[in-house]
């Protein structure tokens, strides 16, 4: 159903969609909801950006103290800050870089048209539907060291038990796994959607021409489906940056600080020792640094290369 | 000005919105504490479900006060508290929380001494006060004051599996105490090869779990947050009792403890213990009953126990859930009342018997010929034992005290997952906690 007034046609276009140029009745419905989001995204970014400025524990009598930059000096003065921010470079780089490369190779299998295939695009939607903490709890009992499904499995071949989410060296990995597991299938989506819309008479052509397989995939199918490909990644990148849930539930940042990304540090510092303004100043360079990265592709994306 | 209809009605409404305000303001305001309506915050366990589901509701009955029950997670407990009493929202009237969480709740003012209530007869029978061990009501006070009236005592028992201790030579009638005989007996305990493990604790990092036990252990090889003048200190990670416990802590875990002991919390270290997968085990008192739980232990019966010793008097430690009294509650005699009630004998008893409380703060109760049936009388000779020596102040008393637990669950963290050995591990959490009280 449309919206269409066919008697005046002044504020209605053909497809329901309001004209601009009745600027009251525009500014009237567009206005409240603009001004609703606004107001509820750009107060507590600026009510943060101050906190940040503050010398702040909610446990402590004396109350705020301004600090201006201060907080951000004692973050670059201290070592659990730059673990986190290597750990979450680590993680971003591994996390997205598998999501996509399998992302890609699952988008293409089932972009076949195969018996079952429908019924497997279907079955690659579960994860993605699945709320992330039940998701970390799942791995979790996955990779228990006693009792987990994987250290079973690994015992049917003579494999001792591994202690997955307790020994530094594997932790990081297996929340990676967790998370390849948990967000591929929305890269699947996301490329399977392109791929879809690719004509077929572009592959048809490049076939008579004698184009083989591979020289499809790397001068169709690929530079066709970058715009797609950017996509993916802004999406990931930036909810991989900012990726806490499956993480705390799994390992809450151990053992020691192993898994301690950005997120579970500024958590840790506002809501387990208080220290809110410390807590926003990380939270601020978690912006920050979203901005830096998504910027560029956003830009790319605009631009239609 | 013309007036229309429509501003008589509007004039009507407001007029009729201010005195249904006023009325409820009248209410509230007039009513004495028999009429009041308080909130209560209580951490969720089957204790304090219990408490919400039989006894709140039995409170109302008594005194007609109505009481609004919010259960939190204790995971989720020191954000709630801060948000909820920083604000000064005054949403709550009493609330439950732990010794360790003493630190932030006084240095902030956010809950009220109690001593005019406990002075007053009128308000207070002495047969209240005199339920309470003596040595507990006074380590709890801060400056002279009592904040908290002690609901539960988590003094810490070492948990052992009989039949385990038979087959591996060791007298059940004479069980390992101090630490260098629970090391001694965990090394004799441990055989992986037929999954069994000699030692388990609490490992994981999480909630400042690990750190717990190894208060524990690190009370009793003499261990305190204060010098030997009684004066606070809290960069103590570098000094030989600190390194030691370290050390044993990490033995006893990592060579004598299950394979994946570095993730364990409380529930992991009581499902090994349940299962016969682990020969001993050190927590707190009021997780032991559900050793003997057959429904849920495969060792029921078959469980002993026994208070550790170590140096000084107050050498266990004292993980006590009490009730206090926000600052600012528009109805202090009614949360008195409350505080009273849940803390009082009928209750612990009544508690005790059920099951969901078996480790109550009260002498008069666990001396109850109904609780003395209810237990296993190893269990409560243990326990009485452990709560004469029961010290609370396990956690800095100062407003960074959240943040140096965090800091030493770190380090033990770093040492059981091979990320750091002890010296530098203890040497990183000494300098973070030289950093938070300078």
């Amino acid at each position: 159903m449309t919206l269409s007034r066919t008697s005046s046609g002044s504020r209605w276009s053909s497809t329901g969609i309001l004209k601009k140029d009745n600027n009251s009745t525009w500014f009237l419905l567009i206005g409240p909801p603009f001004v609703i989001l606004f107001l509820l995204t750009a107060v507590p970014l600026v009510l943060s950006l101050y906190t940040a400025l503050l010398d702040w524990n909610l446990a402590d009598p004396a109350g705020a103290t301004f600090v201006w930059f201060g907080n951000f000096v004692e973050l670059a003065g201290d070592p659990g800050f730059w673990n986190a921010i290597g750990l979450t470079a680590y993680q971003v780089i591994v996390t997205v870089t598998i999501q996509v490369a399998f992302g890609l190779a699952i988008a293409l299998l089932l972009s076949q048209d195969f018996r079952g295939a429908g019924f497997l695009r279907s079955v690659y939607l579960i994860p993605m539907m699945t709320t992330p903490v039940v998701v970390g709890l799942l791995w979790r009992m996955l990779y228990n060291t006693d009792s987990g499904a994987i250290n079973g499995a690994l015992a049917l071949f003579g494999i001792p038990p591994v202690n997955w989410l307790g020994d530094a060296a594997l932790a990081m990995p297996s929340v990676i796994a967790a998370d390849v597991w948990l967000s591929t299938p929305f890269v699947v989506v996301i490329l399977l959607a392109g791929l879809r819309s690719i004509p077929s008479e572009v592959y048809e052509a490049a076939q008579m021409d004698g184009a083989s397989g591979w020289g499809m995939f790397w001068h169709i199918t690929l530079p066709l489906l970058r715009p797609m490909i950017m996509l993916a990644l802004l999406f990931r990148i930036m909810d991989a940056i900012r990726r806490f849930d499956t993480i705390y539930v799994m390992t809450g940042g151990g053992p020691g600080n192993a898994t301690e990304t950005l997120d579970l540090f500024g958590y840790f510092n506002a809501f387990t020792y208080l220290e809110v303004g410390k807590g926003a100043a990380v939270a601020t360079i978690m912006l920050l640094i979203i901005f830096a990265v998504s910027f560029p592709i956003l830009r790319r994306l605009q631009k239609g290369e | 000005m013309h007036i229309t209809r429509k501003h008589v009605r509007a004039a009507a409404m407001a007029a009729t919105v201010v005195t249904a305000v006023a009325l409820t303001g009248c209410s509230a305001q007039g009513g004495g504490s028999d009429n009041a309506e308080i909130n209560l915050l209580l951490i969720e366990t089957d204790s304090s479900k219990e408490l919400r589901d039989v006894y709140v509701p039995e409170f109302t009955e008594e005194t007609g006060i109505k009481v609004n029950v919010d259960l939190v997670p204790e995971s989720g407990m020191d954000a709630k508290l801060s948000l909820s009493l920083g604000s000064g929202s005054n949403q709550y009237d009493v609330i439950q929380a732990g010794a360790k969480n003493l630190s932030t709740l006084v240095a902030s003012k956010w809950i009220q001494p109690l001593d005019d209530y406990l002075d007053d007869k009128d308000a207070t029978p002495s047969s209240y006060t005199d339920g309470f061990p003596e040595q507990l009501q006074s380590s709890l006070k801060i400056e002279d004051a009592t904040y908290t009236m002690p609901y539960q005592v988590g003094a810490d028992l070492l948990y052992f599996n009989k039949s385990m201790f038979e087959a591996a030579g060791l007298d059940p009638a004479e069980p390992p105490r101090t630490m260098d005989e629970i090391l001694a007996a965990a090394e004799k305990l441990n055989k992986p090869d037929a999954g069994q493990a000699g030692f388990v604790a609490r490992g994981s990092r999480e909630g400042d779990a690990n750190s717990f036990a190894w208060i524990m252990m690190w009370f009793l090889n003499g261990g305190r947050w204060e010098d030997a003048d009684g004066k606070p200190k809290y960069d103590v990670m570098t000094e030989p009792a600190a390194i030691t416990t370290a050390e044993q802590y990490d033995t006893l875990l990592s060579d004598y403890g299950p394979a994946g002991v570095s993730n364990y919390t409380h529930l992991e270290a009581q499902a090994a213990m349940q299962q016969g997968k682990a020969a001993m085990w050190l927590d707190a008192a009021q997780l032991g009953p559900t050793l003997e739980d057959t429904s849920q232990s495969s060792i029921a019966g078959d469980v002993g126990y026994a208070a550790p010793v170590g140096e000084g008097d107050d050498y266990i430690v004292g993980a006590v859930w009490g009730f206090s009294m926000v600052t600012g509650t528009k109805n202090p005699d009614a949360a008195w009342k409350l505080i009273q009630f849940l803390t009082s004998k009928d209750v612990a008893v009544g508690q005790a018997v059920s099951g969901q409380n078996g480790s109550p703060a009260r002498t008069d109760a666990l001396t109850d010929p109904k609780v003395k049936d209810a237990y296993n009388p190893d269990y409560l000779a243990a326990m009485t034992e452990a709560i004469a020596h029961a010290n609370p102040n396990y956690s800095p008393i100062i407003p960074q005290g959240t943040e140096i637990r965090g800091a030493v669950s770190l380090a033990l963290s770093k040492i059981l997952g091979d990320q750091a050995d002890i010296e530098q591990a203890m040497t990183e959490a000494n300098q973070t906690i030289e950093q938070l009280v300078k």
